[in-house]
């Protein structure tokens, strides 16, 4: 076996071992979300989603510290490693962004009685999930020879734009702020539900990082079979 | 005085350049050669700075960054303006004395065009513009991207004399064409490329001067056959 | 340093002619800015009949005005210096790609302050609000929210020039990004216009400060990576 075989063999034990350990901690966290804690007073059982939803929240906006971490990488570097990190955290943030908005709505549905309210911190995700589709699009319908370059600029615009425009809203005259102010404020007083956010957060923040791998795992085998069937027609 | 080593480059998914090395020495005229998509313009293109190796550097003189001249396949002209106004704007940005635009008019034979639109000029008359403006400045290195291909021969005449007036000042010019006929009077020097790397070079060869040329440029019409 | 800023003022003054020349990015403007006016004063008037409730919407209803048109009609902004690929001319001949940034971004500051003051103008009229009395405050913000949406829409426009969605692309791109600044320009004519005092020392005067000065840094910063490849 040569060395190449040899760190591949390595290579796919970690990600088998990487598989393993999310794929523990999800379920863990799943049982704290569904038996460990208690159902909320006032909310009911509905209230479980909120460990998704905020979970998932934080775990975007991992997405977008790693798109930003990534473009800049490849503006310094021009290696496309980086590039192909961006666009698998891009891919990855618009998915865990639609969380986000969903679990929001099936949230906001029997508590609030409407599906989307004008309020602060949905209009924040929503515009976060247009930011993250915008990054795809320009992947796929921008200046084919350019992508890459293109794609760290606006990714580098994009992710520094974000925090401005959470913050923008959240200046906004509150007049319909209804989102509950949890953490640090009066919610989660119980240990147990305290307990279960903090694991559901941090299975889903890894559970990201696995899916930004995955997916950059594949964007870089893509890019290598289409060089070496450019090569093989020259 | 142009030092290239071990360049790479590659489009998103297409390897253009692999590990391409030449150099190219003071008052040379180097021809360079190569079946279409053997990577002379994405060369050329990395020479002047327009494009990011992914390895390797371009030196010019020792140095890294370093201003060249370059007339390529697009005009880099405002097709809205015409062609006394661009050759007037780049004789500005060249810092040049404003008499150039009049001069660089006349020497290429367009001083009957100084008031039309570049858009409206014939695609002959378009490329001496773009060559007009090429040959402005003052880089000591002139790269050229098939510049006869849309010249009849008066305008090939004047090409020539301006490439030989370089050379005579010193200059080094590095053509990337097809046609031989034409512009091998003035080459010193051939370059073959192909898949992206030099497959032959004239200086390289034992036979220095006109036979080494000679014989690249049959090895050349070798690989055409 | 000399030779630097003269390449600078011949690009400016060689985009600012290519412009006038052509009037394009202009004539779309200008249309696209009493059309929007005039969709958007018919849609007010018809839900607030009463004026004071026209006179509320009036901020809220220029900046939309502003923004849409200009998301539209800069989606051609490189168009013809890139048609013959301009700007690697540029390039070789040293100047700075921060300069051609500032240049172009210059050029559609002035454009799209010409389109803004038109658009006000027709709103006003057709809604029958005027802020005439409070004009210089609302001059300087407008100057600086249209010159960080100049910056910013410059170097997106840059980046979609070279695709086959063109004018499309750039409002999907840029509408998102240019929230906080639709946000400043509506919460401080607000203000203006209900004559609450007005400083540029609020949070929403120092973000539109800074989102000014981010924009036109990171354009200038980021355009080399967008005209080389």
């Amino acid at each position: 076996m040569n060395q190449i075989e040899k760190t591949k063999t390595r290579l796919m034990g970690l990600e088998y071992a990487a598989l393993a350990v999310v794929a523990l901690l999800m379920a863990y966290a799943l049982w704290w979300v569904f038996i460990g804690v208690p159902n909320e007073r006032v909310m009911g059982p509905v209230q479980r989603i909120f460990y998704f939803h905020v979970g998932s929240a934080i775990a975007c906006y991992c997405s977008v510290a790693t798109v930003l971490a990534g473009s800049l990488a490849f503006l310094a570097t021009r290696k496309r490693i980086f590039d192909v990190a961006s666009e698998a955290a891009a891919e990855v943030g618009l998915v865990f962004a639609t969380v986000v908005m969903l679990s929001g709505m099936i949230w906001a549905r029997p508590i609030w009685n409407t599906w989307f309210h004008w309020e602060p911190r949905l209009l924040s995700f929503l515009c976060l999930w247009l930011v993250f589709l915008s990054l795809i699009l320009l992947r796929r319908f921008g200046d084919q020879e350019r992508t890459p370059a293109h794609c760290a600029v606006l990714g580098v615009v994009a992710a520094i734009t974000v925090p401005i425009v959470v913050y923008s809203i959240q200046l906004l005259p509150q007049f319909a702020q209804l989102h509950p102010q949890v953490v640090g404020r009066r919610g989660l007083r119980e240990d147990s539900f305290r307990w279960a956010f903090g694991i559901t957060t941090f299975a889903l923040i890894c559970f990201q990082f696995f899916l930004v791998y995955v997916r950059a795992r594949i964007g870089w085998v893509s890019i290598r079979v289409k060089m070496a069937s450019n090569d093989a027609m020259v | 005085m142009l030092d290239v080593s071990n360049i790479s480059y590659q489009y998103p998914t297409v390897p253009v350049l692999s590990s391409c090395s030449l150099s190219i020495g003071r008052a040379e005229t180097c021809l360079l050669l190569g079946a279409n998509g053997s990577g002379k313009s994405t060369l050329l293109g990395l020479v002047a700075g327009l494009k990011r190796p992914s390895t390797g550097c371009v030196k010019i003189d020792g140095k890294l960054s370093s201003h060249v001249r370059f007339g390529g396949h697009e005009l880099m002209l405002y097709g809205q303006f015409t062609v006394e106004e661009n050759l007037s704007l780049f004789v500005a940005l060249y810092g040049l004395a404003p008499q150039s635009a009049v001069e660089s008019l006349e020497l290429w034979g367009l001083a009957a065009y100084r008031h039309r639109r570049v858009n409206d000029l014939s695609k002959g008359n378009r490329a001496r513009v773009s060559l007009a403006r090429a040959f402005l400045g003052s880089g000591s290195v002139i790269l050229l991207d098939e510049p006869t291909a849309a010249l009849d021969d008066a305008g090939t005449r004047i090409l020539c004399g301006a490439v030989e007036r370089e050379r005579s000042n010193g200059s080094a010019c590095l053509i990337a064409t097809h046609d031989l006929a034409r512009l091998l009077p003035i080459a010193t020097r051939v370059i073959v490329l192909k898949d992206g790397a030099v497959l032959a070079d004239s200086r390289a060869d034992e036979v220095e001067g006109s036979a080494g040329i000679q014989r690249v440029v049959e090895q050349y019409r070798e690989l055409n056959r | 340093m000399r030779r630097a800023v003269g390449q600078f003022l011949s690009v400016f003054l060689s985009m600012g002619a290519l412009e006038l020349r052509v009037r394009e990015t202009l004539a779309v403007m200008l249309s696209l800015a009493i059309i929007i006016a005039v969709v958007v004063a018919f849609g007010v008037t018809t839900v607030f009949l009463d004026p004071a409730g026209r006179e509320k919407l009036f901020p809220a209803a220029i900046w939309i005005c502003f923004i849409l048109n200009a998301a539209v009609s800069l989606g051609r902004s490189f168009e013809y210096e890139t048609e013959h690929r301009l700007l690697d001319g540029l390039l070789l001949a040293g100047v700075a790609p921060a300069s051609i940034f500032i240049s172009k971004a210059l050029v559609n500051f002035v454009v799209l302050s010409v389109a803004h003051l038109t658009g006000v103008v027709a709103l006003g009229m057709l809604l029958g609000v005027s802020i005439a009395a409070q004009s210089t405050d609302f001059i300087i913000i407008s100057v600086l929210v249209v010159l960080a949406y100049s910056a910013l829409a410059t170097l997106v426009a840059a980046l979609t020039t070279g695709s086959r969605l063109r004018n499309a692309l750039l409002p999907i791109i840029l509408l998102p990004l240019v929230l906080p600044l639709f946000f400043c320009g509506v919460e401080l004519t607000t203000q203006l216009a209900l004559g609450e005092s007005f400083s540029l020392g609020g949070a929403w005067g120092q973000m539109l400060i800074g989102l000014a000065v981010l924009y036109v840094g990171l354009g200038a910063l980021l355009f080399e990576s967008v005209v080389r490849e």
